[in-house]
């Protein structure tokens, strides 16, 4: 392991506890009693007393922030008001489907946009190739739960070929549970898709007459080898590189998506706390988002530097 | 160092022309700019969307007859028709008067967002990349909050305000801000250390006029660009927002909280949710279109270098076949 990895593997430390401090500063220092917002405009005067002393907001705020950067090191956030169970547990339950679902709408993105970009930057100027931009730039502008909609207007409501929503759970039915992950995969992977299409079509076309491209072209290497050996190998960094800037958009789209087919994610359990303004259980969810995300993008670092070893030296 | 040097001389000039045709100059700038920027059909048709609706929300009790809050639970999930255009909805409720008014909470949400991000994103750029000690504290933050995804974030800030139009606004604002100042930070750092700027410092130029005359300059062009991108995405988050009940109120005629009552109706009531996200769907892509259309024309080695590829890719297919 070479030291550029290494120190990126220990700057991940301070940002997940900036991620912690900002999480702390939304709940604790804004305007307004967040053990009122908590419990609602109908709440006892006694009992906003009762849930401040339970939050320790009576304490003061050096004192809260050390108490909470504790606890959030030992994965402890709170206790949800309404669910009267620890948040961390609530998270847990659901956090597997929103990862499944952007996972497999990650999978779409590639499998649409990697194809249509390649496709793109060989017929560029062309009729196709202005289509295939049109799309990108139109798919990146679409919201993923309206895309969801239209998706099960048309494939569950008019041809029922899909379940409308809802999950089965892989154990019991794995077909079953395969098909309910198609229409939320296509609602949020399509708008995606732009993304790595855009950028591939533009690195692609930026290569074109790179002096290893005219050689391995001069020396007679068939163009599909010159395409897989020599041009997509250099457009894998800025793609990953992309696509991994992307996750933070695709969590938060995922969690949208979830509420629209019904699936059983942290997004399902955020509409609900959004409902209730369980404030603990949005603040968990808030950051459990962003941990994945600051996790997601030290992957992608760490397979970029594997991918190009020159990165090593400019990037860390 | 006298007045008459050379280098004083040099280092002059083009100051003290820039302020004597300074009452023209902009102008035609400005008119240049625009034209480069209208070129492109994409360009002009994100510009007449967006004008569109910004009529739409002016004009909105004209355009639509009816009142968008008028129960009338007789007439209610009526398919579109002609005096409803886009039916009723389930208190009977005209769908498009609401759309139309919706256009309002997104045109101000789309203005306010990206004006305020831009401005505070732009001072705290500068400030990081003026100051070593204030970049590491920035930059810092600026990680952290670009860590939570954009929509749950403002989720979170607008549910701890409170669910109002301030909020939101608020919320979004604080969301965009550190795209603006990263980038502003990055354009800049460069500019820093630039011969022009270290001239005006040397010519006693106080730190105020070294930054937003000579530093600044330097991130006009992508600043520009991001402005129409960041109006999109804000417009973009605040229906998610809405749609997830975390904005203006439960009432409140949003396109988001549209698609919101439509979700339920789908399969009965299309006419709710369907116009609603094609809107939102024309209004993001109009911003894009002309963020595109202004950064093609302000980096024309862009603009230029595509039609390059394009003309000799053309000629290879055709040496091709």
């Amino acid at each position: 392991m070479s030291t550029g990895v290494l120190r990126r593997l220990v700057a991940v430390a301070p940002t997940l506890l900036v991620v912690g401090t900002i999480a702390f500063l939304i709940t604790h220092t804004l305007p307004g009693d967040p053990a009122a917002v908590m419990l609602g405009s109908e709440a006892t005067p006694a009992q906003v007393a009762s849930l401040r002393t339970e939050l320790a907001l009576d304490r003061p705020l050096g004192q809260r922030y050390l108490a909470w950067i504790g606890e959030l090191a030992r994965g402890d956030l709170g206790t949800s008001v309404h669910h009267d169970r620890p948040v961390s547990a609530l998270l847990r339950e659901r956090v597997v489907p929103t990862l499944q679902l952007a996972v497999a709408a990650l999978l779409v993105a590639v499998a649409v946009g990697v194809p249509a970009g390649i496709l793109a930057s060989r017929r560029a100027g062309t009729v196709l190739d202005r289509t295939i931009t049109l799309l990108a730039t139109s798919a990146t502008a679409v919201a993923g739960f309206f895309l969801a909609m239209l998706l099960i207007l048309l494939f569950a409501v008019h041809l029922g070929w899909l379940p409308a929503g809802g999950s089965v759970p892989l154990r019991t039915d794995p077909v079953a549970h395969l098909k309910s992950m198609v229409l939320p995969a296509l609602a949020l992977g399509l708008p995606l898709a732009g993304i790595p299409a855009r950028v591939l079509r533009g690195t692609l076309l930026d290569q074109i007459d790179a002096d290893h491209i005219v050689v391995a072209r001069a020396k007679g290497m068939p163009p599909r080898h010159v395409l897989l050996c020599h041009e997509l190998r250099a457009a894998l960094v800025p793609t990953t590189t992309v696509l991994g800037t992307s996750f933070a958009d695709l969590l938060g789209g995922a969690v949208i998506v979830e509420t629209v087919c019904n699936l059983p994610g942290l997004g399902q359990l955020l509409a609900i706390s959004i409902g209730q303004r369980d404030l603990l259980v949005i603040q968990g969810v808030i950051l459990a988002a962003a941990a994945l995300h600051v996790l997601v993008t030290l992957t992608v670092d760490l397979l970029v530097s594997g991918l190009d070893p020159r990165v090593d030296h400019v990037r860390f | 160092m006298s007045a008459s040097s050379p280098m004083v001389e040099f280092l002059l000039r083009p100051r003290s022309r820039s302020r004597w045709d300074a009452s023209w100059a902009p102008s035609t700038t400005t008119r240049v700019v625009l034209r480069d920027v209208l070129r492109s059909p994409a360009t002009r048709l994100g510009v007449l969307l967006l004008l569109l609706l910004a009529l739409a929300a002016t004009f909105a009790p004209v355009i639509s007859s009816h009142d968008p809050v008028h129960l009338e639970p007789a007439r209610r999930l009526l398919p579109p028709s002609r005096t409803h255009w886009l039916g009723t909805d389930d208190l009977g409720r005209d769908v498009f008067a609401r759309l139309v008014h919706g256009a309002r909470i997104s045109l101000l949400v789309g203005l306010v967002v990206s004006a305020g991000s831009l401005l505070i994103g732009t001072i705290v750029g500068l400030a990081a990349s003026s100051h070593r000690g204030a970049d590491a504290v920035v930059m810092r933050a600026v990680d952290g909050l670009m860590a939570f995804p954009g929509v749950l974030l403002g989720i979170a800030l607008v549910i701890r305000l409170g669910a109002n139009i301030v909020s939101v606004l608020v919320a979004l604002t604080l969301v965009y801000t550190p795209l603006v100042a990263r980038l502003v930070r990055t354009t800049t750092l460069a500019a820093q250390a630039q011969p022009h700027v270290e001239a005006a410092r040397a010519l006693g130029a106080g730190p105020v006029r070294v930054l937003t005359r000579h530093v600044l300059p330097t991130a006009m062009s992508p600043l520009l660009a991001q402005w129409s991108f960041i109006a999109g995405l804000a417009v973009l988050s605040e229906a998610s927002l809405s749609f997830l009940g975390a904005s203006v109120g439960a009432d409140a005629m949003t396109w988001g909280s549209l698609l919101r009552d439509g979700q339920r109706l789908l399969t009965t009531a299309w006419w709710i949710a369907v116009p609603a996200g094609l809107a939102l769907t024309t209004t993001v892509l109009a911003c894009t279109l002309v963020g595109d259309g202004i950064r093609d024309a302000l980096d024309p080695r862009g603009t230029a270098r595509l039609r390059r590829h394009a003309a000799r890719s053309h000629g290879r297919l055709r040496s091709a076949r």
